[in-house]
């Protein structure tokens, strides 16, 4: 198995519910807590475990686009974080792919973070130890729970759907079929950390003419407007 | 990279404190530069108070303040004794092994000179001379091997931890062994080798990146302009903080300049001088701004999402 997500970034709207979700779940989970320092002070501080940046995108003969953009850690196929552990802490689960930190060997050298590309990794400075996704591998084997409840906390709480949970090594998963379909894409490919989470690029969507409708009767424009939204 | 005072000060120290045994070593038992005496006298016990020992324990000294200072960077130390145990695939984990590995084998070797075993001395010492050479190689490969920090990933840098360890050596080993009246056709090429070796390594930073904002993104294929419009936290976090460490083009221009005067020039005039401590203090600070440059002007590939 290889166990990963999809990001659909066309439908992500921003709104940090799985960053919020990640937060609440981990904090008592088998990697928590995730101590938040200043939590009420000015500069508020700690460990997350997905964070979401917005980038304003403008290609060319296109109009620019505002593409929100999550990230956690891609569990990735060749985990150079793994790799560069001292202590051993860091692992790659054999069975499933998933990359954990033994919360009980990490001796928070940083040096997992520096090799990461994709800022997956936080030292939790309470804790003294490196803190990352573990895509919720205390619920998604959780047999108490209901099969549809054994997904990642982040894609459980995704309001718009843009998460995907699933086996990559399963031709047939959602995951698989959305990333063939949708062209999903590797994040830093030249690098060659063959990341297992896949991003799935903003659809192209037509350039909406605003330069017509200014010189329309305001009659013609509202007739003109309610006809389009019947048509969609 | 965040340029952490106790890392500057470990890499810089230990790394004179291994230079410095290195030439010990080898003055000891090739005989290429004089040493204050020659061999130890008959009286074995007595021989504890002799310079050659006196020097051993002056580079142990170093490198062990350096490695309690690496500790210093360790968020929970307590942990520090499990970094042995993954020697086959980490580069720290080998330094760690081989650091703590030097103490045995050097007593060992102070041993072996105590008792007059000749034979086992020559065959011990050139053993040090050899783990000194690939300790300090795995100290570079911790640097070298990162693929996120382009500016590390390269060949300077393995050569430029070992050239320079060795002239921080042969600087300490000057001042402390004024008798050694170091000949110029030794210090010299060394220092010029370590000079060429960090012009090579600044001409390096210039080459252009293969990542960027657009295959950090994913948006490669369509050559869109990307902009940061939102962080999406409110302070600076753990990763800005560890990797985004910015100064200007004119700080680091100068600084590079100083480094290479205070490093490798000045202590090159100062020796011929015979002002040896002026041009181990000299080095040694030279070595602090190298280590400090070494630092700052290595940019983490994570700079991409951040557009800086």
């Amino acid at each position: 198995m290889k166990l990963g997500l999809t990001v659909d970034l066309d439908t992500c709207v921003g709104c940090h519910g799985c960053a919020t979700a990640c937060k609440q779940w981990n904090s008592s989970g088998t990697i928590g807590p995730l101590t938040d320092l200043n939590a009420y002070a000015d500069e508020p501080d700690g460990p997350w475990l997905n964070r979401i940046r917005t980038y304003e995108v403008k290609a060319e003969n296109e109009v620019s686009k505002t593409v929100h953009f999550p990230m956690s850690c891609l569990h990735c196929e060749n985990a150079e974080c793994v790799t560069v552990c001292p202590t051993g802490a860091s692992y790659k689960r054999e069975e499933d792919g998933i990359v954990l930190v033994d919360q009980d060997k990490c001796m928070g050298c940083n040096l997992c973070a520096w090799a990461c590309p994709y800022g997956a990794r936080e030292l939790d400075e309470a804790q003294g130890v490196m803190k990352k996704c573990t895509l919720c591998v205390d619920r998604i084997y959780d047999q108490e729970l209901e099969p549809e409840d054994r997904q990642p906390a982040c894609v459980l709480t995704c309001p718009t759907g843009s998460r995907k949970f699933g086996d990559f090594d399963d031709p047939t998963s959602e995951v698989s079929l959305l990333t063939a379909s949708r062209k999903g894409v590797d994040l830093m490919p030249e690098l060659g950390y063959a990341p297992t989470n896949k991003y799935l690029p903003p659809r192209a969507a037509p350039q909406v003419p605003t330069h017509a409708t200014s010189t329309s009767s305001s009659d013609a424009g509202i007739k003109g407007w309610i006809n389009k939204m019947i048509a969609r | 990279m965040h340029p952490a005072l106790s890392v500057l000060f470990f890499t810089v120290t230990s790394g004179m404190g291994f230079g410095l045994l290195f030439c010990l070593l080898f003055a000891y038992h090739y005989g290429v530069f004089p040493l204050p005496l020659n061999g130890l006298s008959d009286n074995v016990w007595s021989s504890l108070t002799q310079p050659y020992l006196i020097d051993i324990a002056i580079a142990t000294g170093l490198f062990t303040l350096g490695l309690i200072s690496s500790s210093f960077h360790l968020a929970n130390p307590k942990n520090a004794w499990r970094s042995f145990t993954r020697f086959r695939s980490s580069w720290l984990s080998r330094e760690a092994v081989f650091a703590v590995l030097m103490y045995p084998v050097l007593a060992i070797y102070i041993g072996a000179l105590l008792f007059e075993m000749t034979l086992a001395a020559n065959l011990i010492g050139l053993a040090l001379l050899v783990l000194l050479l690939v300790l300090v190689y795995c100290t570079a490969m911790i640097y070298a091997s990162l693929k996120t920090i382009p500016q590390w990933h390269n060949r300077y840098v393995s050569a430029g931890f070992l050239i320079f360890s060795l002239i921080s050596g042969l600087m300490a080993y000057a001042a402390i062994v004024p008798e050694a009246q170091l000949n110029s056709l030794i210090y010299l090429p060394v220092l010029g080798t370590g000079l060429v070796i960090k012009l090579l390594y600044f001409h390096s930073l210039g080459e252009p990146q293969i990542s960027n904002i657009n295959t950090a993104t994913g948006f490669g294929a369509s050559q869109a302009s990307i902009t940061l419009f939102d962080t999406g936290h409110s302070s600076r976090n753990f990763s800005q903080r560890e990797f985004i460490y910015i100064v200007g083009p004119k700080t680091t221009n100068l600084a590079r300049k100083v480094c290479l005067i205070a490093a490798f020039v000045l202590p090159a005039a100062l020796l011929t001088m015979n002002w040896t401590w002026a041009a181990l203090a000299s080095h040694y600070l030279g070595m602090l701004l190298e280590r400090w440059l070494f630092f700052v002007e290595a940019k983490h590939v994570i700079r991409h999402y951040y557009s800086t």
